[in-house]
């Protein structure tokens, strides 16, 4: 795995691929940029407010066989809340979020077909999204039911993109009958189109998930933290 | 089954049983009849 | 150099309005805050606490002290929400639990029943009526109600509000309720499960007086609850009514024994009473029958006749008596013609034992408005007499004992239709 030394501070950070270029140093909260030129200090980040997610960077999942490790993570807020979202590697480097909200996960997977879409392309033109709208995605109506503006309010870990104070994401949450949910997001211009559905952190099989105090591990995790 | 449906099926239940014992004992609410007590004999009237 | 993240404690933080400390169990998730102490609603997705509204209510009472913990069908929870919330009819209490390895569940509490809620991640798929969820079949229970948040207090994951509103429906499958919350758009699915209410004292350790009692069954709440609100058991009611009416009036066929019939036609003289016309025989063949006697009168107005019936019974020579009438009126008054009274009579003797009798009556006609002692009047001659076929019959059926079992057997039903259509 190679690894990169913090400009600011020293510290050793692990860059672990070409498609995460972003390292929040956690020492120092400086935003690395490392490519084949190098490493650039970007600025510091917002320091992440404390929460009592049970995820944390390293916590591993198996979803239908596939094994997923967490290497990043993004704050976002907005004026209804504040939500995580996680950046999961499966084995064969391909990203992944984890959405954080209501106590459950929402795991999805890139989708860049979608992008062909012509809701999709007017999004990305800046036209909005209006609840109601409609996406097919395999088979399934995706209606969009809630769109808003998020600010980033901190980051930790590896990410695709730079996350220093004052970045914003436009956010889609679609939704189908059968549960399956497509999310359209757009940070600094760039439109991307994430496709899953809801779990619980159960469902996920996690491993090595946060220590919690005055919260012993559910008996189905057991054994699973390490 | 709701708990009413169950009182409701005992109320009917309650209900035929009467009715089927005074049917059984020839009583009715309804009927007008008289009955002459012992030694009231009907005596036929003499026809002119 | 500082070590990275260490997690601390759960926060806590000052009520901007009271002053009063309040824990933050679920930070990170909560988005509002209702204080246990003034009631006022904070946001606390942000690091900087703000107020909502502000209010300066005495502190809510719920069953369960906030922060509370409790251990439920193999998990470990602490309550950390609690709202009333209230509909047409009923008011309830609904507690939100919170362990951040599993998520959030819901503690309903209805009138001393408990229910234990999960958030459904796989839809249910149907219609109003009826929904098919993991393969089963569940069926609505009552019409769609809407639900008003009242009290709010402590910690949640969505904005809330008193006053919130939501139509909720239900569906259920035995004793698992599928319940359905729309708020605009926006549908939620909530599985249901009942919880004994003893485990749920002794998961949160709530003392028992504050326990929630289960009402004595008031008509408000039991059998009449109100429009919309009841159970959808009305056509299995009308059919136990029904069945019940009809397996009634078989048997009663069967136990009013052999039919003997007899029956003559007499004649009834005017102005005077012919006593002891003989009508005939029959056998009463049970230990009890009932004997109908009917009488008819043909074309005859303006008259009545008495017929004073004697059932003797040729044993012993004792008699059942009873009345009929016979009568038909007609004329002419400022709203045109006019007619009542009728020519038939129906005189049901009951108890009547077992044995051979003789049916005897005494027939007398008169005229409307009077009898005219002497003399010819127009249409009338003191030789006319009027025939009334006078027929006794042993075994008959007590038609009215019948239609009151089934008057009887209608009016619950009755009123329960009666009560959604004032209530719709």
């Amino acid at each position: 795995m190679p690894s990169i030394t913090c400009p600011s501070c020293g510290a050793g950070l692990e860059a672990s691929s070409a498609a995460l270029p972003y390292s929040t140093c956690p020492y120092c909260q400086s935003l690395v940029l490392h490519s084949a030129l190098g490493v650039e200090d970007m600025g510091k980040v917002a320091v992440l407010p404390f929460d009592m997610s049970p995820v944390q960077l390293g916590t591993r999942f198996r979803v239908e066989g596939q094994a997923l490790t967490t290497l990043g993570r993004v704050r976002w807020g907005w004026s209804g809340g504040a939500w995580n979202e996680w950046l999961l590697e499966s084995g064969d480097g391909a990203p992944l979020w984890l959405g954080e909200a209501m106590g459950l996960f929402m795991l999805t997977r890139e989708r860049p077909e979608l992008l062909g879409d012509p809701l999709v392309e007017a999004f990305a033109r800046g036209e909005p999204i209006e609840p109601g709208h409609a996406i097919l995605v395999d088979g399934t109506v995706q209606r969009a039911t809630d769109v808003k503006t998020a600010q980033c309010l901190g980051s930790e870990g590896q990410l695709p993109f730079a996350t220093l104070p004052g970045t914003q994401l436009v956010n889609a949450d679609f939704r189908s009958r059968t549960g399956s949910a497509l999310s359209l997001q757009k940070v600094g211009g760039a439109v991307s189109a994430w496709y899953g559905q809801w779990y619980e952190l159960a469902d996920l099989a996690p491993q090595g998930v946060r220590a919690l105090d005055g919260w012993p591990l559910p008996a189905a995790f057991e054994g699973s933290r390490r | 089954m709701t708990a009413r449906l169950v009182l409701y099926t005992i109320f009917a239940a309650l209900l035929a049983g009467l009715t089927l014992l005074s049917s059984f004992y020839a009583w009715s609410p309804y009927s007008d009849e008289d009955h002459h007590p012992h030694g009231a004999v009907y005596v036929r009237p003499m026809h002119k | 150099m500082s070590a990275p993240h260490a997690p601390k404690a759960p926060r806590t933080l000052a009520c901007p309005n009271c002053g009063g400390t309040l824990a933050l169990e679920a930070a990170g998730l909560t988005v509002n805050l209702g204080c246990r102490y003034c009631g006022s609603l904070l946001d606390v997705s942000r690091p900087e606490v703000e107020l909502i509204r502000k209010y300066n209510r005495a502190r809510a009472r719920f069953a369960i002290d906030l922060g509370q913990r409790g251990r439920l069908f193999g998990e470990d929870w602490a309550v950390i929400g609690a709202i009333k919330r209230k509909d047409q009819s009923d008011n309830w209490s609904e507690y939100l639990l919170y362990n951040p390895y599993v998520g959030y569940r819901w503690l309903v509490e209805y009138q001393g029943e408990w229910q234990f809620g999960t958030l459904l991640l796989d839809l249910p798929e149907g219609d109003d009526r009826a929904v098919t969820w993991r393969g089963e079949r569940y069926t609505r229970q009552w019409s769609e109600q809407e639900a008003v948040t009242g009290t709010v207090t402590g910690e949640f994951y969505w904005r809330i509000a008193n006053g919130d509103r939501a139509r909720c429906l239900s569906f259920a499958r035995g004793e698992t309720v599928l319940s359905r919350e729309s708020v605009e758009d926006e549908v939620t699915w909530t599985q249901l499960v009942p919880v004994e209410a003893d485990e749920v004292r002794s998961a949160f350790a709530i003392d028992g007086r504050r326990m929630p009692r289960k009402p004595r069954p008031t008509p408000s709440s039991g059998f009449l609850r109100p429009a919309g609100m009841e159970a959808d058991d009305l056509g299995p009611m009308l059919l136990v009514g029904l069945a019940a009416a009809i397996l009634t009036l078989l048997v009663m066929v069967f136990i009013a024994g052999p039919v003997d019939r007899a029956s003559s036609v007499i004649a009834a003289p005017y102005g005077m009473t012919r006593e002891g016309i003989k009508v005939g025989s029959i056998t009463v063949g049970r230990d009890h029958q009932f004997v109908r006697i009917t009488a008819r009168g043909r074309e005859f107005d303006n008259r009545w006749v008495d017929l004073d019936y004697s059932l003797v019974d040729r044993a012993s020579g004792q008699a059942v008596t009873g009345y009929g009438l016979v009568e038909h009126y007609s004329g002419r008054d400022s709203d045109g013609n006019w007619s009542e009274g009728n020519r038939r009579a129906d005189t049901l003797l009951g108890g009547v034992a077992r044995g051979t009798y003789d049916l005897y009556v005494d027939a007398g006609a008169h005229a409307w408005p009077v009898d005219l002692a002497v003399g010819p009047a127009p249409g009338w001659s003191l030789a006319e007499q009027i025939p009334v076929t006078i027929t006794a019959e042993a075994g008959g059926l007590p038609w009215g004992n019948w239609i009151t079992l089934l008057i009887f057997l209608f009016i619950p039903p009755g009123i329960i239709v009666w009560h959604r259509f004032r209530n719709s």
